[in-house]
């Protein structure tokens, strides 16, 4: 399921890198965060949390889970790890697994009302690591099946659940929105913390020291920044 | 002599400084300018710049199917005339969303395959019923006054 990224992730830090670390059970009482084109200031997340690519994935929604993203923030969830454009100008929405994994619906707060029946669905919060991010998570829907013991493969989910579904996760989502917000910083990068701005102060030292001694520049754009 | 010895020492600590600096950069957030986005939809435009108003055919009649463009754009001709006021719409591939503010938090979601989903949510239970182009009376009472069972 995982696929490899076509770019180094360099600029991703390491501590999100997968480096050979086992796939886990998402816990119920972890959270998921969920990039999105920013919405419009005032409004609510109304019947659909925006697509990023003007698709909908429903059947296999691509989040991070905020437990194995830790100690990272909801910001990391911005990395592309597909090509390197990060989308920092995203919003991020913050959804609590409990209120969707292994639940089925429709249920008795998603009500469908169709002409024919139609079949239920479970949604399952499945770790899906890459190995530039190792708290990528894939939302998957599967079909519910009489027997939970026979594995069913992921489907389309019927139009009249597919709405009712994604209205569903835009009023969770709306439900952490004020929180969440504080996250949202268009463009702009996140402030430097006082220990790491004396770390890079003395590594950027040492790297002059480095250049004076030996004639010859450390290949970092770090250090071309701070000596240009 | 003391020359070759710097040239090694340093040359073998290139690749700690280099890992060093690694770390270093990983440890932010991301700060690549690089910036992108695709459209929404590209594909689909606003229904509002869509093409001169249209008619659709009558039930059995033998004229094709009208496309979810035709679709959506009566839909939101038929819920202004009756002042609703549509407001967010989300294209996506394969279907357009029109959303609204109101207190049911409505949506009317028009797909590909012609299906109309009304959805609204009363009190955090959420209601979508499928219907047709023919129920467009009831599409407009349901985002009115949202579902009474």
């Amino acid at each position: 399921m995982a696929s490899e990224p076509d770019y180094h992730g360099f600029d991703i830090p390491f501590r999100l890198w997968r480096l050979g670390r086992e796939i886990q059970e998402i816990r119920d009482d972890d959270w998921i965060y969920w990039r999105h084109p920013p919405l419009e200031p005032g409004t609510s997340y109304g019947s659909r949390i925006p697509s990023v690519d003007g698709k909908d994935h429903l059947e296999n929604q691509s989040v991070h889970s905020a437990y194995l993203l830790s100690p990272g923030g909801p910001r990391h969830a911005l990395f592309n790890t597909k090509n390197g454009c990060h989308h920092l100008d995203f919003q991020i929405a913050r959804l609590n697994v409990g209120d969707l994994h292994n639940k089925t619906f429709p249920n008795r707060v998603v009500i469908t009302r169709t002409k024919e029946r139609i079949d239920a669905y479970t949604f399952r919060l499945v770790h899906d690591p890459h190995a530039r991010m190792y708290s990528h998570c894939i939302i998957e829907a599967r079909k519910k099946m009489p027997d939970d013991a026979r594995p069913a493969p992921p489907k389309d989910v019927p139009k009249v659940l597919r709405t009712a579904i994604n209205q569903y996760f835009a009023q969770l989502a709306d439900e952490n929105r004020p929180e969440m917000d504080a996250y949202y910083n268009p463009g702009v990068p996140a402030p430097i913390s006082v220990p790491e701005l004396i770390i890079k102060a003395i590594l950027c030292a040492v790297a002059l020291f480095y250049e004076k001694a030996t004639g010859r520049r450390l290949p970092l754009k770090e250090v071309e920044r701070f000596t240009s | 002599m003391s020359e070759p010895t710097t040239t090694a020492s340093t040359s073998m600590l290139k690749p700690v400084f280099c890992c060093a600096f690694a770390i270093a950069l990983g440890s932010t957030e991301p700060a690549t300018r690089k910036e992108y986005r695709e459209p929404l939809s590209a594909e689909f435009p606003d229904a509002r710049t869509a093409a001169s108003p249209i008619s659709l055919p009558e039930n059995g009649s033998d004229y094709a199917a009208p496309s979810r463009l035709q679709i959506a754009q009566s839909v939101r001709q038929t819920l202004a005339r009756h002042g609703l006021k549509v407001d967010r719409q989300q294209n996506s591939s394969e279907s357009i969303l029109f959303e609204f503010f109101n207190e049911n938090r409505a949506g009317v979601e028009i797909y590909d395959t012609g299906e109309i989903v009304v959805v609204v949510s009363n009190d955090g239970v959420i209601n979508a019923i499928e219907l047709g182009i023919q129920d467009a009376n009831r599409i407009v009472d349901l985002v009115k006054n949202g579902f009474r069972a």
